[in-house]
């Protein structure tokens, strides 16, 4: 009996649940952040910390290999890449995921963080966990939210009814922007990590925090 | 009461199966209980109360397909959110604490001879308690206790909710036959 009702409830189950897939992505609040950080750090206590990783060097094959096959598809049909990324677009949004997560870290090993803001910005919070990592700097209602992530564990629902997503060269490496008009998104893949920056600053800015990085 | 749940987290890669399932599952998440809650404080706060339950269970989700994985968030986060609701509207607790017995067998020959669409299309239409254990119990395997603990429910009131669930599926089944 129990086999067959399985097979169905599992079916039930995946019909039920599949409209939530295509939710849009949703900013966490900073509360809820901090407590989500509580709870994994203090998780943490009980077991030994990670070793720091080195940063490593983009292997240069892949890198061309993946830009070819870019290419190729992006001229084929909805789903597109871009360098480290691929996209499928639905009627409101779109899923990213990473293609080449060969060789990258599985944990934060390194935490990059901005040699480069603009005046007036103050940390509000500081956060590294085994596989994300944030930086978010306001000033006023300006803010600067980076976030780093491990590539293996790397997906997002990005909101995209109304707005594209566009190609763009960040800090040497192709990635992509989204304007959401009032701010702004900018997602790359540094070889090792996957990074992005939400911010209202202009895009400017936004490219000289990337491109300081470090 | 946090650190009681803490302490169960005691290996690294329990604690890097927590992170990731929050990383790759907290748009979900928050989407199915916002849904539920049309609140997105509240929404919030029953992904992070998932989180707990789930550093509570941990042993057990680690030993869930990775596939599954997911699908037990899912579920408990529901029931949280729904839970919510229920505490905010005042609602009453669907399950009675007197002790039923649960004579509702369900025969694996006669769900044969039922249309699968129409009983997949019958559960997903039972009330959101009985569609969780039936997640829980039947998709994800989880053992009576398990399930009490995801859902913060008493061993009765399972047994309950499982037997009117088994008798509803029956009546379905017989109906149509």
């Amino acid at each position: 009996m129990d086999d067959l009702l399985s097979t169905i409830v599992e079916q039930a189950y995946t019909t039920e649940f599949k409209e939530y897939e295509n939710s849009t992505h949703h900013f966490f609040s900073l509360s809820h952040r901090r407590r989500m950080k509580q709870l994994f750090n203090n998780g943490a206590a009980y077991s030994d910390k990670p070793e720091i990783r080195q940063k490593k060097k983009i292997p240069a094959v892949a890198v061309t290999l993946i830009v070819i096959l870019s290419l190729l598809i992006t001229a084929a049909g909805a789903a597109f890449f871009i360098h480290g990324f691929g996209f499928k677009k639905e009627s409101d949004h779109t899923v990213v995921f990473t293609t080449d997560t060969a060789d990258a870290p599985k944990t934060i090993g390194y935490v990059y963080s901005p040699t480069y803001l603009p005046d007036g910005f103050e940390a509000e919070t500081i956060e590294a966990y085994d596989l994300t990592a944030t930086h978010l700097y306001r000033k006023g209602n300006d803010v600067i939210d980076i976030t780093q992530q491990t590539k293996p564990d790397f997906s997002g629902n990005y909101n995209t009814e109304g707005y594209e997503i566009e190609r763009v060269d960040i800090n040497g490496h192709e990635g992509f922007k989204i304007d959401f008009k009032d701010s702004r998104m900018y997602v790359w893949d540094n070889g090792d990590y996957i990074f992005d920056i939400y911010s209202t600053l202009p895009d400017e800015e936004i490219l000289k925090i990337a491109a300081g990085m470090k | 009461m946090l650190g009681l749940y803490l302490s169960l987290v005691e290996s690294e890669s329990e604690k890097q199966l927590i992170e990731q399932l929050y990383n790759n599952n907290k748009q979900v998440m928050y989407n199915i209980a916002f849904k539920n809650l049309h609140n997105s404080s509240d929404a919030e706060d029953a992904v992070h109360e998932a989180f707990l339950r789930a550093i509570k269970q941990i042993d057990k989700i680690s030993r869930i397909p990775p596939n599954k994985q997911s699908a037990y968030m899912n579920v408990i986060v529901r029931n949280i959110s729904f839970q919510m609701f229920n505490k905010r509207t005042n609602d009453l607790s669907l399950d009675e604490e007197t002790e039923i017995t649960d004579d509702a067998i369900l025969e694996d020959e006669a769900i044969g001879n039922v249309d699968h669409d129409l009983l997949v299309k019958f559960i997903i239409s039972l009330p959101q308690g009985m569609r969780d254990v039936l997640y829980l119990k039947y998709f994800l395997l989880m053992s009576n206790e398990e399930i009490e603990q995801a859902l913060c429910i008493s061993p009765s009131a399972l047994r309950n909710r499982l037997f009117a669930t088994r008798r509803k599926i029956k009546d379905f089944i017989e109906n149509r036959e």
